[in-house]
């Protein structure tokens, strides 16, 4: 009776384990190919309500690509115009694709009707950045329009047009903008940097600090692409503990260079007519004259095109 | 016991000690230019009394370039009109003129004291003038100087000497200043080439009072979001209701070259922009650069604090140490809604001058305070 007992209970375990063991292989064998079983599963939802389903999907495919077509006719102009707002544009641009492959996936996939939800919500997304980077395209048209009017009412002027507006960010850094920008400078020669004292009214020059009372700077300029100008230039002369000399606040100030804000010394406002040779020239008074090298430096633009050093022992 | 004592003697050394490094410390001026003097001026005004000491070069007079060595003050609130008032004002005006004499070695011919207008319309407002005679007499006898010259200066000539003293000579008959106080805007320019003849400019919106209309407006909303909208609604209507009619009247758009603001807006707004011109007495601005700053106020306040200004200069020959500290105390003496008051009001003036045609030169002025001291100077240099 006993031994009855056991083996019903190693059957009914053995069947309990087959069991098992079927379910489990069943479970593994679905997920190992899920992808085959998928279309027996929307095959009955096709038969159900094929034609709405179709339907869906072209009209998803037909916003999709009207959605498309819309970026790229403003596309090619968005992209070439895109400069200090690049790497915004491309942030945007990265997202704009990952929408794109994700939606197309979803609606390449035939078999799945519920993915369909799914591809309407990306294609709305898409829509709307589609839409913010026509917006950004517009600021960017208008912005570039406002420069070009700018640039024509300096050319109108006489102002010397320095490249596009690129170069004022000095971001680029691309050999034929160089070329543009370089040749809307000047070139400046005979750079003199003396010190002067006073000797019966008249100024006579010294290597002296003890004697100095002002340093007077000097140089030409030159540019023969530069048309009649009223433009100005920078200068700054820095003391031997690199402190920058000012002959008073209110003549100093910053501005902007390739190598970060720098405060000058003095600005020089002047008339240029085309080739001329100019010679420009200012004086600095201060309260001391510390022994050492003294450099003067000039900009045009930001540019440095000019620097001497002299010397007061 | 004799362990009491010994604490309390020990204390007493403590003090002594601290007072004499202080002393030491305060006596020690470090001079910026060479061959120059040393001069300090006392001003009563409306909220206290106020020393400024400072140093003028050989050049300072013409370039208006000076160093300011000292500025303090004393609240006392003298326009208040009360005993205890009257005796704090002059306590405060006997201490500050005795440590220009004693501490600092300021001969007394080089120590100038004057009744601000602030005082004076108040005490003519309420019928008080006579506490303002009382008061000279009494600090007159307390430093026992009978014939000190103590004049009461009104708006105008205030307005004057500050130009005067602020402006160098160079371009004083083609600039305009104007000085944005707390509560009100005053100014002007000499239109006929004459010192004597001073064209005054009044409003009577200033940093604190554009602030605190602000603030009645907001009500219930007390976002910064708000705090911008009602703002904006605050100087739309200072600007349509005062400002455009005063600038029109005042005629110094066709006479200046030059617009120069003073005040501590002007003052914080120079170190917050151009931190690296800290040694400046005197910054040039233009509109377009005052707006992006007012953005910047409202959209990232933290751009503007010491640590985040700092790391924005590159110029190593700058005393990156100085100007975290003076950047510090602006952000201390303005908050963020003060500042876009101040910076909104200033934005909305100069926008005045900003034409189309014609561009004006703008420029902040950080020792607007000490002003009327230089002029003296020259005054009595001149005399």
């Amino acid at each position: 009776m006993k031994d009855a007992r056991s083996l019903m209970l190693i059957v009914l375990s053995s069947l309990l384990f087959v069991v098992s063991f079927v379910l489990l292989w069943t479970w593994g064998y679905r997920i190992y190919i899920k992808a085959p079983a998928a279309p027996a599963i929307t095959a009955i939802l096709e038969k159900k309500q094929p034609a709405e389903a179709n339907d869906t999907r072209d009209s998803l495919t037909h916003i999709y690509d009207a959605v498309l077509h819309t970026l790229d006719s403003r596309f090619d102009s968005a992209w070439e115009h895109a400069d200090s707002v690049k790497q915004r544009l491309d942030i945007r641009l990265g997202e704009f694709y990952r929408l794109k492959t994700e939606i197309e996936r979803l609606l390449k996939n035939h078999g799945a009707d519920a993915d369909l939800g799914i591809a309407r919500t990306k294609i709305s997304e898409l829509q709307q950045r589609v839409k913010d980077l026509l917006d950004k395209n517009l600021d960017v048209e208008y912005e570039n329009k406002k420069l070009a009017a700018v640039l024509q009412q300096l050319s109108v002027n006489g102002k010397p047009v320095v490249s596009n507006a690129r170069h004022a960010s000095f971001e680029s850094k691309q050999p034929s903008e160089k070329k543009e920008t370089v040749s809307g400078l000047f070139t400046s020669s005979e750079l003199n940097l003396a010190a002067m004292k006073s000797n019966a009214d008249k100024d006579m020059e010294t290597n002296q600090s003890q004697e100095t009372e002002k340093l007077v700077g000097s140089f030409n300029i030159r540019n023969l692409g530069i048309p009649n100008s009223n433009t100005e230039l920078m200068v700054i002369v820095i003391q031997p503990d690199g402190q920058v000399m000012k002959n008073s606040a209110w003549e100093s100030g910053t501005f902007l260079t390739e190598e970060g804000k720098k405060i000058y010394s003095c600005k020089l406002h002047f008339e240029y007519s085309q080739g001329e040779t100019k010679r420009l020239n200012f004086s600095i008074i201060s309260d001391k004259y510390p022994k050492g090298n003294y450099t003067m430096q000039i900009y045009q633009n930001g540019v440095q095109i000019g620097k001497i050093q002299k010397f007061l022992s | 016991m004799h362990r009491f004592y010994l604490n309390k003697v020990g204390f007493f050394i403590l003090i002594f000690l601290l007072a004499g490094i202080s002393l030491l410390a305060q006596n020690s001026i470090k001079l910026k230019y060479e061959n120059s003097g040393v001069y300090a001026g006392i001003d009563i005004g409306a909220k206290g009394v106020k020393l400024s000491m400072l140093e003028i070069g050989k050049n300072g007079l013409k370039t208006g370039s000076f160093s300011v060595l000292k500025d303090t003050a004393v609240n006392t609130d003298f326009i208040s009109f009360s005993p205890s008032s009257f005796q704090a004002t002059l306590n405060g005006l006997t201490g500050l003129y005795n440590s220009a004499l004693n501490d600092y070695k300021i001969p007394a011919s080089h120590i100038y004291t004057v009744i601000s207008s602030g005082v004076k319309i108040q005490a003519d407002k309420e019928d008080k003038v006579s506490w303002i005679t009382q008061l000279i007499s009494a600090f007159r006898s307390a430093v026992s100087e009978p014939s000190r010259d103590m004049p009461i200066i009104d708006v105008k000539e205030e307005a004057r000497l500050s130009h005067l003293g602020i402006v160098p000579e160079s371009r004083r008959f083609s600039t305009f200043l104007i000085d944005i106080g707390s509560g009100n805007t005053k100014g002007g320019f000499f239109p006929t080439g004459n010192i004597k003849e001073f064209k005054l400019f009044q409003l009577t919106w200033g940093t604190k009072s554009t602030a605190n209309s602000t603030e009645k407006r907001c009500t219930e909303d007390k976002t910064i979001s708000n705090y911008k909208k009602q703002l904006e609604r605050v100087l739309w209507g200072a600007e349509n209701a005062e400002i455009i009619y005063a600038v029109n009247e005042s005629g110094a758009y066709p006479m200046s070259d030059n617009i120069a603001f003073s005040g501590g807006i002007a003052w914080s707004v120079a170190n917050l922009l151009y931190p690296e011109l800290i040694d400046n007495a005197v910054v040039p601005v233009t509109y377009e650069e005052l707006e992006k700053f007012t953005e910047k106020l409202y959209n990232n306040y933290a751009g503007i604090s010491d640590s985040a200004i700092t790391k924005t200069i590159s110029d190593t020959s700058l005393n990156i140490e100085a100007i975290a500290k003076e950047v510090k105390r602006v952000n201390k003496v303005f908050d963020q809604r003060s500042l876009m008051a101040g910076a909104g009001l200033l934005l909305k003036i100069m926008r005045q001058f900003a034409g189309v045609y014609e561009k004006k030169q703008f420029f902040l002025v950080k020792n607007g305070q000490v002003g009327w001291i230089s002029a003296y100077v020259d005054r009595s240099i001149n005399n």
